[in-house]
């Protein structure tokens, strides 16, 4: 058979709506579980957003201290040369005369100890080189006092001038990029004191390795301006130069110090700020945010994925234990189901966790009980027809009934009419009683009258060997018993107990209310029942060949079946002195018809 | 339920060992995508500006460059066989400055068979695939020249001569072009000579030699490249006409800027090879991402003379390397 795919999952989704609704263990845990996740989803959005306001704070920070790294290398670079830049100065103005080889070499020496010393040079006011380290031809063409450091040399000679870097083009053979620091200095030429400018030029490679050098996460970076806002260096200086590229140096200008976030062609920056003291510069950190934010990507990413994981594995272990509980639950009400089919022979496995261990044992306890008390009533219905079929034997006793005749017969012999009379309507009355319409129960007085008519047939039969007197609460007359209860018993008491007497027996019967039951007492004066053969009889061991306690033992068994516990029958017995039995069953009041 | 326990523990210990790989990395390093930058040399400031160019736009747009380049700007033939070996590495785009105009057709165009955007700089490429070029537009490049010349020549009718070195260069041509495009509309300005000339500097001393030693000498020279610049200097100098034979330039290098310092040359045409670079590798970054790029972009020349040669930005620009 052919079924169409979506139909087939439509069914399943059906199926699944049905399962929600019903209340199962699983839905259960899937529920709590779900809550779990959620939970721990929760609890990663918040460590989310703490972690990332903490990044921010962390990349500002680090923007900070990077620069403030890079204003210590700068400031102590520069502290050097300034050391330099004194000795110099101390050197010429205590040098006799400018042009002595003395301070020539003393300077070569102080230029010497460093590389990236490019020269060193001592102008005139005009403009005129006076001596220089190392000595070159100066260019033509250079506009050598409108450069800014002779400018402000002039202008402020006591103050140690740092020029922004720029080309050097006073001395021929080379365009070396140089930061300038110059400063008036007084020197003798010709016996005079003179006024003039010492210049030092000092390679800027070594500023812009330094700046180069910095990275501030990826694309981050660093620049320098100078007090009045042009860049000093600028990794894409050229590019702002052509335009192609700007730099907000406006805001950064306005600060000495600190942080704040700017945007760039759209991108947000942030942004930090240090000044360089003694020579006035500033230094400008720039990082993109969005490498702050793709950090904060990243960790974002790390805290789905082991909560993804935790979630998987909290989902596997509760299917897991999900099954491990529903399972011999399942089972059990598979056991059950056969069970309530008829299948008592069934039994469960006793394994799984300990209640529904428990839960099997109990559940196997009660199915072996059940067991029990079906066999207990199989057994007990078989008894009862067995009993009953007795009683129909002895309705009509053949033995009894062909002894009773032969009797009649010899009295009819004998002439004795009013006995004879007397016997056949005793016998009449007794077959009527017996039969009784088929009935099981009777009242106390038919009963009674059942086996009065017994005995009367039974005196005429043994002539004056017995007697018998039958004492009846009138209360108790009305009550109902099982027939053919008595008469059995008063056989037994005949036959083994007065028959054998050579005095005339007596038998008494005797019918009374005590309490709640009604007690019906057979009393003889017969030779009795020894200990041994009455627990016989009692245990319905006596043998059957003499008849003797067969019908005790089945009024016994009918009045326990018909009536229970704790009813029945009881025996006493002392050899040569009698036997009393007494039946006791529950007082039901006669049903009016 | 056997089967089950073993499956969980698989699985426990598959998510635990994946898990434990992957966490530690933060910092989310993506694969740099490959732009491959075939230059005409890797001789001289001229390119390695433009390498500089190209490696600020490099760190700017996260991609690493293939660089590569062959040792003489007219090896066409060398320069083929590079393009040829870089593009069986991975590379996202090539950026090109073609040593022959037409030779490397070939090449571009099988880069963009194979799905890899060419972008040519400084020199064109006779290609109808080529993404974009970005250089200097040299005929304008010539007329600034030309009117630069007529700036510092004094005479009434000016008697000038123009020498170059490369005859089949592309560039060269149209700067010839401008130069003479321009002085027709000048009638009072003769072209004396025209002359493309070996780069020997004997060779061009003695043509200079001969231009000032005749009847009617001339009052002013265009030399259109680096080598013709050096040499005529050079000759000026020897011959002690510095400052009066006019002699404007093209390019820079730093030998041609201490020329223009002492007055030997009045002027140079300079171009701009950091934005070539630069725009260059942008470019191609943006074509491999399969975005539009401007099929010609004029990185602007621009005029240097004794006067600007030392402003701030000019200084950046004729001195790009900081040594």
């Amino acid at each position: 058979m052919k079924r169409h795919p979506l139909r087939n999952r439509f069914s399943f989704f059906n199926s699944w709506i049905k399962s929600l609704k019903t209340k199962n263990i699983q839905r259960i845990f899937a529920i709590s579980l779900t809550l779990t996740v959620l939970m721990m989803f929760l609890a990663g959005a918040v460590l989310y957003s703490k972690f990332s306001r903490t990044a921010e704070q962390n990349a500002a920070l680090t923007t900070q201290q990077i620069i403030q790294q890079v204003n210590f290398n700068l400031e102590n670079y520069f502290s050097e040369i300034a050391n330099l830049f004194d000795l110099a100065d101390e050197k010429i103005s205590g040098s006799p005369t400018i042009l002595s080889t003395e301070l020539a070499k003393d300077l070569r020496t102080i230029t010497a100890t460093r590389h990236d010393i490019v020269s060193l040079g001592i102008f005139s006011a005009a403009g005129d080189l006076v001596a220089g380290v190392p000595y070159a031809d100066l260019r033509a063409n250079t506009h050598l006092i409108e450069q800014s450091w002779f400018d402000l040399a002039m202008k402020h000679p006591g103050q140690l001038t740092v020029s922004a870097p720029h080309i050097q083009n006073l001395f021929k053979g080379q365009y070396p990029w140089v930061v300038s620091m110059s400063k008036g200095v007084e020197f003798t030429q010709g016996g005079q004191t003179v006024k003039g400018i010492l210049l030092i030029d000092v390679n800027f490679r070594i500023i812009d390795e330094l700046c180069r050098r910095v990275s501030l996460g990826k694309r981050g970076y660093v620049y320098l301006l100078d007090p009045v806002g042009n860049l000093i260096y600028h990794p894409q200086q050229q590019l702002i130069y052509l335009n192609l590229k700007r730099e907000n140096v406006e805001r950064a200008l306005n600060y000495s110090y600190g942080s704040f976030k700017d945007e760039l062609d759209g991108e947000p920056r942030l942004i930090s700020v240090q000044w360089v003291t003694d020579v006035g510069w500033k230094i400008v950190g720039v990082s993109y945010m969005d490498e702050i934010k793709t950090s904060r990507k990243g960790l974002s990413l790390f805290i789905v994925w082991v909560l993804a994981f935790f979630a998987g594995f909290i989902l596997l272990v509760s299917f897991y234990l999900s099954a491990e509980i529903t399972k011999p639950i399942r089972r059990l009400e598979k056991t059950m189901r056969r069970v309530e089919k008829g299948d008592f022979s069934t039994s469960m496995e006793i394994r799984g966790a300990f209640e529904v261990e428990q839960l099997s044992i109990r559940f196997n306890a009660m199915i072996a009980r059940i067991r029990e008390l079906m066999e207990q009533i199989i057994h007990e219905q078989e008894a009862k027809r067995k009993s009953e079929l007795e009683v129909l034997q002895a309705q009509i006793n053949p033995h009894f009934l062909y002894n009773t005749l032969n009797s009649v017969v010899r009295m009819v012999g004998s002439g004795k009419n009013d006995e004879v009379i007397t016997t056949i309507t005793s016998l009449s009355k007794l077959f009527r009683i017996s039969l009784s319409r088929g009935k099981n129960v009777i009242s106390v007085r038919e009963e009674l009258e059942h086996v009065r008519n017994y005995l009367i047939i039974q005196q005429m039969r043994f002539k004056d060997k017995f007697r018998f007197e039958i004492d009846v609460m009138d209360e108790a007359l009305s009550y109902q018993t099982l027939k053919l209860i008595l008469q059995p018993i008063v056989e037994n008491s005949l036959h083994h107990g007065v028959e054998q007497m050579a005095d005339e027996g007596l038998i008494r019967i005797t019918a009374r209310v005590e309490g709640e039951a009604l007690l019906l007492l057979i009393e003889d004066n017969g030779v009795g029942i020894s200990p041994k053969r009455l627990e016989n009889i009692l245990n319905g061991e006596a043998s059957s060949e003499d008849g003797s306690g067969v019908g005790l033992r089945n009024v016994s068994e009918r009045i326990r079946l018909y009536y229970g516990q704790p009813y029945g029958l009881q025996i006493e017995s002392e050899l040569e002195e009698g036997t009393r039995v007494s039946i006791r069953i529950p007082l039901v009041k006669e049903e009016l018809e | 339920m056997k089967g089950f326990k073993k499956i969980m523990l698989y699985l426990t210990l598959i998510l635990s060992l994946t898990a434990c790989s992957r966490d530690i990395d933060l910092s989310q390093e993506s694969a740099k995508s490959n732009i491959a930058l075939i230059l005409s040399t890797n001789e001289g400031d001229y390119w390695k500006t433009v390498k500089m160019g190209a490696d600020a736009a490099a760190k700017e747009f996260n991609v690493s460059l293939i660089f590569n380049a062959p040792g003489n700007e007219t090896d066409a033939n060398g320069q083929i066989e590079l393009v040829r070996q870089v593009l069986d590495s991975p590379i996202r785009a090539l950026v090109l400055a073609g040593n022959d105009y037409d030779a490397l057709a070939e090449v571009a165009e099988e880069a963009t068979r194979r799905g890899i955007p060419v972008i040519t700089i400084d020199s064109e490429v006779n290609s109808p695939e080529i993404k974009s070029f970005i250089g200097t537009d040299n005929y304008e490049a010539g007329r600034k020249a030309g009117q630069k010349m007529l700036e510092f020549t004094t005479t009434p009718s000016p008697r000038i001569a123009i020498l170059g070195t490369k005859k089949r260069d592309r560039n060269t041509v149209q700067r010839e072009t401008g130069i003479a495009d321009l002085f027709t509309s000048y009638p009072q300005v003769t072209v004396v000579d025209t002359k493309y000339i070996e780069a020997d500097p004997k060779l061009i001393g003695r043509t200079v030699h001969n231009w000032l030693e005749d009847s009617k000498p001339i009052d002013g020279i265009i030399a259109m490249n680096t080598e013709a610049s050096i040499g005529v200097a050079e000759e000026l100098r020897q011959m002690g006409l510095r400052g009066t034979v006019k002699l404007v330039t093209f390019d820079h290098t730093p030998e041609a800027l201490e020329l223009l310092q002492e007055g030997t040359i009045q002027a140079s045409i300079i171009q701009n090879p950091y934005s070539m670079g630069y725009l260059g590798i942008k470019y191609a970054a943006l074509a491999a991402a399969r975005k539009a790029v401007p099929l010609r972009m004029d990185t602007e020349s621009t005029t240097i003379d004794l006067d600007n040669m030392f402003w701030k930005e000019n200084q950046k620009r004729l001195f790009p390397l900081v040594k």
